[in-house]
């Protein structure tokens, strides 16, 4: 355990305890990289703040089980996190609201930059649309999230080394379909290979 | 990734880059509403503390019959409510629903002007709830639906008093909502009829009661209602705060 994951446990046991503002400091910690994973799965910013929102509200009503279940905090919040965005798509056709879509341009960018990096990032959630549902979910743990191996299994209930390999093939596939090296073999066309991993 | 060393190839850490420049420029949260959602949940945090501390304090002593019992009430209660997946539980008559009201209420917005904004669209989400519920047939759903909108009509004349300049706008709503709520009286369940009977009841009494805070307004001709019935003024903006 890094003395990283020693003061969150604290902090969870503080706030388990009733310490109101622990819980406000774990929400400090949690609240970036649980609304980057879930507005990586949702269209829509406004759906991606509410999803988070109920993410914190429902980690607020369940905590007192969190012990028993002896998984890292931060890989049942994340369970939390990913079970919400199931449920989520699975009872509403989501969809692409282009004109929703938050761009933050850099401190530099002029109209050309911004179209250029607009394709860009385009091209990015295209490529992350046509990974697998699991590849997606490895991936946007342990980048957008920023969750270790072990928390991200935790959060998907499988094992550490799958974990590796759905982000090994994630990767190799956004390579190919982001045309960031010559494919070596699956299918033609650059298109993202299905596997049978998710 | 490297088989010998195990860190990322060239390649690999080209699509992290992509990835971190994503996240920056598509994924970033806003900082405001970030900061009220906090604050909210620092409050129920507190206001839940020493239930709490009870139940971490009684980890591990002997418990009675009715302790086992309340625990596996509210243990069945956490698992129903989980499996039963976020819409479902935080929409009308769902175990969610009177929390959302809650964190929804705690942040809105303490400016009077935006705190009545924040009302009218509240009114227009419960407005459309009871619409999705009895058209659906559901009606646990609209009877819980109009319960909550019940309770907003009173919080809206209250934001109304507090910001008189919203008045107007708030009367208009009313007079709208009245005119849906009349409209679905045909074809409502029947045991959503006395709730429905009673919300119209009440956004009746709203209205005039604004039309005594706010007599200067000039009354709508008569037979002419300001919204065809089963037509709101206007779509409600965002679905939910919770879906």
């Amino acid at each position: 355990m890094t003395s990283d994951d020693a003061a969150i446990e604290r902090l969870v046991e503080a706030a388990r305890t009733g310490d109101a503002e622990a819980f406000g400091r774990l929400f400090d910690h949690y609240h970036g990289p649980v609304y980057r994973f879930v507005a990586s799965r949702v269209a829509r910013p406004a759906d991606a703040e509410d999803l988070t929102q109920l993410v914190f509200v429902k980690a607020l009503e369940a905590l007192p089980r969190y012990e028993a279940r002896g998984a890292p905090f931060g890989g049942w919040l994340f369970r939390l996190a990913r079970n919400t965005v199931i449920d989520h798509v699975r009872t509403r056709r989501d969809h692409t609201d282009l004109e929703a879509v938050a761009e933050r341009p850099g401190d530099d960018a002029g109209p050309d930059d911004i179209v250029t990096m607009r394709e860009a990032l385009d091209e990015v959630a295209e490529a992350l649309a046509e990974l697998t549902d699991d590849q997606r979910d490895a991936i946007a743990l342990r980048f957008f999230a920023g969750l270790s191996a072990r928390e991200a299994a935790v959060a998907m209930d499988k094992q550490e080394g799958t974990i590796r390999g759905l982000q090994f093939r994630g990767i190799a596939a956004l390579r190919r379909r982001l045309g960031l090296d010559e494919p070596t073999g699956g299918e033609p066309g650059g298109r993202i290979e299905r596997t049978d991993d998710g | 990734m490297n088989d010998t060393t195990g860190e990322p190839t060239a390649g690999e850490r080209e699509v992290q880059e992509l990835l971190e420049l994503y996240a920056e420029r598509r994924l970033r949260p806003d900082a405001t509403a970030a900061g009220r959602l906090r604050a909210v949940l620092v409050a129920k945090a507190a206001e839940a503390a020493p239930a709490a501390s009870v139940a971490v304090a009684s980890t591990g002593a002997p418990w009675s019959q009715r302790r086992r019992l309340v625990a596996a009430v509210l243990g069945a209660a956490a698992v129903l409510v989980l499996a039963g997946g976020a819409l479902a539980a935080t929409g009308p008559g769902g175990p969610l629903y009177d929390l959302r009201l809650w964190v929804e209420e705690a942040m809105a917005p303490a400016d009077p002007a935006a705190h009545a904004v924040a009302e009218l669209e509240q009114l227009d989400q419960r407005i459309e709830e009871i619409m999705a519920a009895i058209t659906g047939g559901d009606a646990r759903a609209a009877n819980a639906a109009l319960r909550a909108y019940d309770d907003e009509l009173d919080d809206a004349v209250l934001a109304g008093e507090a910001d008189p300049g919203s008045l107007g706008a708030i009367e208009a709503r009313v007079r709208a909502h009245l005119a849906v709520l009349q409209g679905l009286l045909d074809g409502a369940p029947d045991a959503a009829l006395p709730g429905l009977r009673i919300a119209i009841e009440h956004s009746s009494q709203v209205l005039e009661r604004l039309e005594e805070v706010d007599p200067g307004k000039p009354s709508e001709p008569p037979g002419k209602p300001s919204e065809p019935p089963g037509k709101p003024s206007e779509p409600p903006g965002k679905p939910s705060t919770v879906p």
